[in-house]
């Protein structure tokens, strides 16, 4: 039964999947636009061009291009990017990490801080802390990311000189050995402090303009949920039994709140990830966020196809994960 | 609460292990570059741009940026002297001289030169250089011209460091076409014979390996790239020139890519970048009137226009007339553009040696002579145009509001059309008839040297199979021009040119104008004042000779 | 209504701005003491004054007239965009939740693609292809906001086919539509109301993150995400051009934010969005 459900929940993914791939295909190659001829530059005539078209592998109908690219998929070839001139697979594979640990971050930040305020929003409901914290947190997310950001490096960087100016650690530090690839986990793994501190004080500006919009959506939810089972029957009779409502609210309500809030975690993966997108180009963040932006204007097809399968494939699969895990956890719920 | 803490720790494990695949080393793009010691920040020279394309090739790439890139690893036979646009001095070449009637030059090289991969620079190297340029053909179109298209033939391997190159016609101003740093610079021939790929029986001259690798003459080589952060240079240790003449010239040069116009004002401002890009008129003049940095204040060989496509009600001259009167042309350059820009008066740029200047016809901005043409040519109030212009350079934008509000005022609708570089460059280099063209688009030029047909020839001859007009986007047609243009190719009696600059120019403004010429735009670059050696080279635009830079 | 005021001080607050902004979106323009498009060129990036109470920008337009004749654009895109997806989703998402079975198994996957597609790469594809512009942005938006409510409609299907009164319906032999509209509308509705107040926010500060990117409106319109992208440049020479549209913006989405935040709290305090 369940091993049914798994594996339908699998079959499915493979599915979205595929028709992401073919739905960004055409899309990336419906628009009228040239990489060959961008590439070319104003003094190039029209049979260097063609010749760069060739050499691009940009010949050839739609579906032979898109068999070609499949084929290639499936052996693990993303192609090549026009605008980095290395594969795509590596440009990934060193640009992820940089955009997973900024969305960690964020998640961690934003859980750090909406989850707490929740739960003091819905255990002292319609009080002052209730009030100032959505108020807050409801500006957070109402805030234009980029408009923050703008200002945000403006005052930490230039007025203050807090912040350092993009990138993930100062031009004269190494980066620590690899391993997860993130900079702040790797460096603590291998014991090197001064870098530790130095890629985590790059971190801090992205992350925190990254987590605004998400600490509001943790806080309603723990919020919501929390309102929701202190008004179920077992709370009340621990109340009846003559406990605390702080002890009722942190060791009974809060842990059985925590449910929601778990199943909305994929989305919010998703949203952040493609949150990153903003935030990475105007703060300079070396992640899958500006090379996709860049892919993009220099009309990178096969770079934006890269990206655009990963952050799907991260999403869907992060979705399909919670969901089984959900599953698994209560089986009497009726999951899609 | 284990199940749950179960789905917290799978979600954060997938997503690790995502991106903890360890990542292959890539030989031509070491990333090594930090476990050195920090470079002394002085000896360090640190570049805030607002792009980083990172094509290496001087064959392929045709970018500002990229060939900014060149400059520092690559070199060419001569180069302009100081900020002359006519005077050329030698660099690869010792000496060079023309016979009589200037159609034969010979280039003596110099020796004891070596590409950083150890081959010899000689005159086979410069040929194959040439060659593999012209082959490529996105940069030959300079050496093509003045080797009537036969380059094999006409560019004679004398002796191991003696170069003949026959024009076939009287060619006095070969050497200024040399000087550009488009199309000119030499790859080493042992690099590029290691690392061609061939396929069908055709070379790809090495472009995929010189695209991410240097092989050059030049005095910095390639230290490492990241993409879309940065790329940094060292020092070519066994520069010909040499390091140790006292001056204190940059071991590293750092290359940033820093897209946001006010990072880049911040960086410069505090110290953290050496050389930036300025974008905005209020920042340029906030950072000059601290005394910290250097900037230019000439006009450079260049200009930003709108060009006309001849269809619709545009087919009438006297609505494009219209058109040029309604544009604000010294609230434009002195105000939106704060006196950074020179009004435009010409199709081309002012500086060069064609200049007409005053003696031809000139627009102003006057909003009644507008009307009454557009009455004339019977234009029905609220006809619509379209504007179509490249995102990310501000200026078309800019160019295009200030119009917008003019022609508002005469009773045209200027609607604006914003696509990115990709897009607008597919429409507007593409081939597209007439009729689908937008009406007018935002478009720049700027010669490779100071010369009327290398200017005018691209942009407004028409375009067709032999290459003339690449950058008609347009489609602009004029028969008398072309003739114009074809006599100016070879013609060297300065009355004959004088009387074709002028002719052209009547045109081109008036008679059939091709575009509304807005202005003339100055360098953005700004520069601290520690560094010295920057000579403002008008051609050389937004590009710098590294090795002539030095900290004080 | 009074209830709803009275229940928290925050909602008071929602409602008064929120009729501040839907005034301004209707009147702006009208009231706006400078036409928003007109230009000055002498009197670029002037600071606040009397005059000019928010300053001119870099081309001398008011940026106050400016600002009170956006509120039209940002509203207008909400309520088109959200008509389209709410209307398109809550019917797609009631048919897979009524028919269940292979036809539910499809419709769901469909919204998995479009979840999962990132909503950059679609709004700038089809800006590309179809031209930049407002309309576009609002098909893209459109686009991406559907599949939430097929997915919230679908859920609340679910959930309301339990229910006694629909079990009793369906054994006297009613139809999927009639289901639909006699029995279950009338209870998705609350639920789609908060969830609709809570996007219009989202969905204008998406359009000005397109705009901002040159995705969406165009010049001289005067979009707030347009006029902050215009003035991201002038951040230290000239900061009152970004501060006040951003301010805008920030107000616009609080104010309906707070109001679906209010508008759930007093609907249904057990009630849970689909999403945050």
């Amino acid at each position: 039964m369940i091993g049914q459900f798994v594996l339908r929940r699998l079959l499915g993914l493979l599915a979205v999947l595929a028709a992401i791939s073919v739905a960004t295909f055409v899309l990336a190659r419906v628009v009228p636009k040239d990489p060959a001829r961008l590439i070319a530059g104003p003094r190039a005539n029209p049979q260097a061009v063609e010749a760069l078209r060739e050499r691009l592998g940009l010949n050839g109908s739609l579906p032979e291009q898109y068999a070609r690219y499949m084929a290639g998929l499936l052996q693990g070839d993303l192609g090549w990017s026009f605008s980095t001139k290395r594969p795509v697979l590596q440009d990934i594979q060193t640009f992820l990490p940089a955009t997973a640990e900024l969305t960690l971050a964020a998640l961690c930040i934003s859980l750090l801080i909406g989850l707490p305020a929740g739960i003091l929003s819905a255990a002292w409901r319609n009080s002052p802390f209730d009030y100032i914290g959505r108020l807050l947190s409801t500006l957070g997310v109402s805030l234009p990311p980029f408009w923050v950001a703008l200002v945000g490096q403006l005052v930490g960087y230039y007025v203050l000189s807090w912040l350092p100016v993009g990138g993930r650690l100062s031009q004269e530090v190494a980066p620590p050995p690899t391993l997860t690839g993130f900079y702040t986990v790797d460096s603590a793994l291998a014991g090197q402090w001064a870098t530790f501190a130095d890629a985590l004080w790059h971190l801090l500006l992205p992350a925190f303009v990254l987590s605004f919009g998400v600490i509001a959506v943790f806080l309603r939810i723990m919020r919501a949920s929390l309102l929701e089972v202190l008004q179920q029957d077992y709370i009340r009779a621990a109340r009846a039994k003559g406990l605390t409502h702080r002890t009722v609210v942190l060791r009974h309500a809060v842990r059985n709140a925590m449910i929601p809030t778990l199943t909305i975690l994929g989305l919010q993966i998703g949203l952040l990830m493609s949150g990153s997108f903003l935030i990475e180009s105007i703060l300079q963040w070396p992640g899958l966020g500006l090379y996709a932006a860049n892919a993009l204007l220099a009309a990178d097809y096969n770079a934006t196809m890269g990206v655009t399968l990963v952050l799907a494939t991260v999403y869907t699969v992060a979705n399909a994960v919670v969901d089984i895990a959900y599953g698994l956890a209560d089986p009497r719920l009726k999951v899609t | 609460m284990n199940r749950r803490a179960l789905i917290f720790f799978t979600a954060c494990v997938m997503l690790v292990a995502a991106c903890g695949a360890p990542q292959p080393a890539s030989p031509a793009l070491s990333t090594d570059a930090a476990v050195q010691p920090a470079a002394d920040r002085a000896r360090t020279l640190i570049l805030a741009m607002p792009s980083l394309p990172t094509n290496l090739d001087p064959g392929v790439a045709t970018s500002g940026a990229e060939n900014m890139l060149h400059r520092a690893l690559y070199e060419g036979l001569v180069n302009f002297k100081g900020s002359s646009t006519t005077e050329v001095e030698p660099v690869l070449a010792e000496s060079f001289e023309a016979n009589a009637d200037q159609s034969v030059w010979t280039f003596k090289l110099r020796r004891g030169v070596k590409f950083t991969d150890g081959a010899d620079f000689n005159a086979e190297a410069a040929k194959m250089g040439y060659l593999r340029m012209v082959d490529i053909g996105l940069l030959g179109n300079t050496i093509n011209r003045f080797t009537g298209g036969d380059p094999v033939n006409n560019l004679i391997v004398k002796d191991e460091y003696t170069l003949e190159w026959r024009c076939g016609f009287s060619c006095p101003n070969l050497p200024q076409a040399l000087g550009t740093a488009y199309g000119t610079l030499f790859v080493s021939p042992k690099a590029m014979k290691a690392h061609e790929q061939v396929a069908d029986g055709k070379s790809d001259y090495a472009q995929a390996w010189f695209a991410n690798n240097a092989a050059g003459t030049g005095p910095y080589m390639v230290e490492s790239i990241k993409p879309n952060e940065e790329i940094v240079f060292v020092r070519n240790p066994n520069y010909w020139r040499g390091w140790n003449d006292g001056k204190q010239r940059f071991e590293r040069i750092i290359i940033r890519n820093v897209p946001e116009p006010s990072t880049r004002r911040q960086l410069l401002e505090k110290g953290d970048a050496d050389i930036a890009l300025i974008s905005t008129v209020e920042d340029y003049k906030a950072l000059r009137e601290t005394g910290r940095f250097q900037g230019s204040d000439k006009p450079l060989f260049r200009i930003n226009y709108i060009t006309f496509t001849k269809r619709g009600v545009l087919v009438d001259p006297r609505v494009r007339q219209a058109i040029s009167y309604a544009f604000d042309y010294d609230g434009y350059a002195n105000n939106v553009e704060g006196g950074l820009m020179k009004r435009g008066t010409s199709p081309w740029p002012s500086g060069m040696s064609s200049a007409v200047g005053t003696r031809g016809f000139q627009y102003t901005f006057d909003l009644d002579k507008a009307k009454a043409l557009l009455q004339e040519a019977g234009v029905p109030p609220g006809t619509e145009l379209t504007y179509l212009y490249a995102t990310g350079y501000g200026y078309y934008e800019r160019m295009g509001q200030v119009l917008q509000a003019g022609l508002e005022q005469i009773g045209l609708k200027l609607k604006l059309e914003e696509r990115d570089e990709a897009t607008f460059n597919d429409i507007f280099y593409g081939s597209r008839p007439v009729e689908e063209l937008p009406d007018l688009m935002g478009y720049a030029w700027w010669p490779d040297y100071d010369d009327f047909y290398n200017y005018v020839n691209p942009v407004f001859h028409t375009r067709n199979d032999q290459n003339d007009g690449l950058g008609n986007g347009a489609l602009y047609s004029n028969a008398e021009l072309d003739a114009l243009i074809e006599q100016s190719k070879t013609e060297t009696d300065p009355a004959k040119l004088k009387a074709i600059y002028e002719r052209a120019h009547q045109i081109l403004m008036f008679e059939d104008p091709a575009g509304l010429y807005a202005a003339e735009p100055q360098e953005e670059i700004l520069i601290a004042n520690s560094v010295k050696g920057h000579p403002w080279n008008p051609i050389h635009v937004k590009t710098f000779d590294f090795y002539g830079l030095y900290r004080e | 209504m009074r209830r709803f005021l009275r229940q928290s001080r925050l909602n008071s607050l929602a409602v008064a701005l929120c009729a501040l902004i839907l005034l301004a979106a209707i009147f702006g323009e009208a009231l706006a003491p400078h036409p928003p498009r007109k230009q000055n060129l002498a009197r670029r990036l002037q600071p606040p004054s009397v005059a000019h109470w928010f300053g001119t920008d870099d081309f001398g337009r008011d940026i106050f007239s400016r600002v009170l004749s956006g509120a039209r654009i940002s509203i207008q895109v909400a309520v088109v965009v959200l008509s389209v997806a709410v209307t398109a989703g809550t019917l797609i998402g009631a048919v897979a939740g009524l028919l269940g079975g292979w036809v539910d198994a499809a419709l769901m996957r469909l919204t998995d693609v479009f979840l999962a597609f990132p909503a950059l790469i679609l709004a700038s594809a089809i800006g590309a292809a179809l031209g930049n512009n407002l309309t576009n942005t609002m098909l893209a938006l459109s686009v991406v906001y559907w599949p939430w409510y097929a997915r919230l409609a679908r859920g609340q299907v679910l959930a309301l086919s339990q229910r006694e009164f629909v079990q009793a319906a369906r054994a006297v032999g009613m139809g999927a539509p009639q289901l639909l509209s006699r029995h279950m509308l009338r209870n998705i509705l609350p639920i789609l109301l908060v969830q609709i107040s809570l996007d219009v926010g989202y969905v204008i500060l998406y359009t000005s993150a397109l705009s901002f990117l040159g995705l969406g409106a165009q010049r001289p319109e005067p979009e707030w995400g347009l006029m902050l992208n215009d003035s991201r440049k002038f951040v230290q020479t000239a900061p009152w051009t970004m501060f006040y549209p951003g301010l805008a913006l920030t107000v616009t989405v609080l104010a309906f934010n707070l109001l679906g935040d209010g508008l759930r709290d007093y609907l249904d305090p057990r009630l849970r969005a689909a999403r945050g």
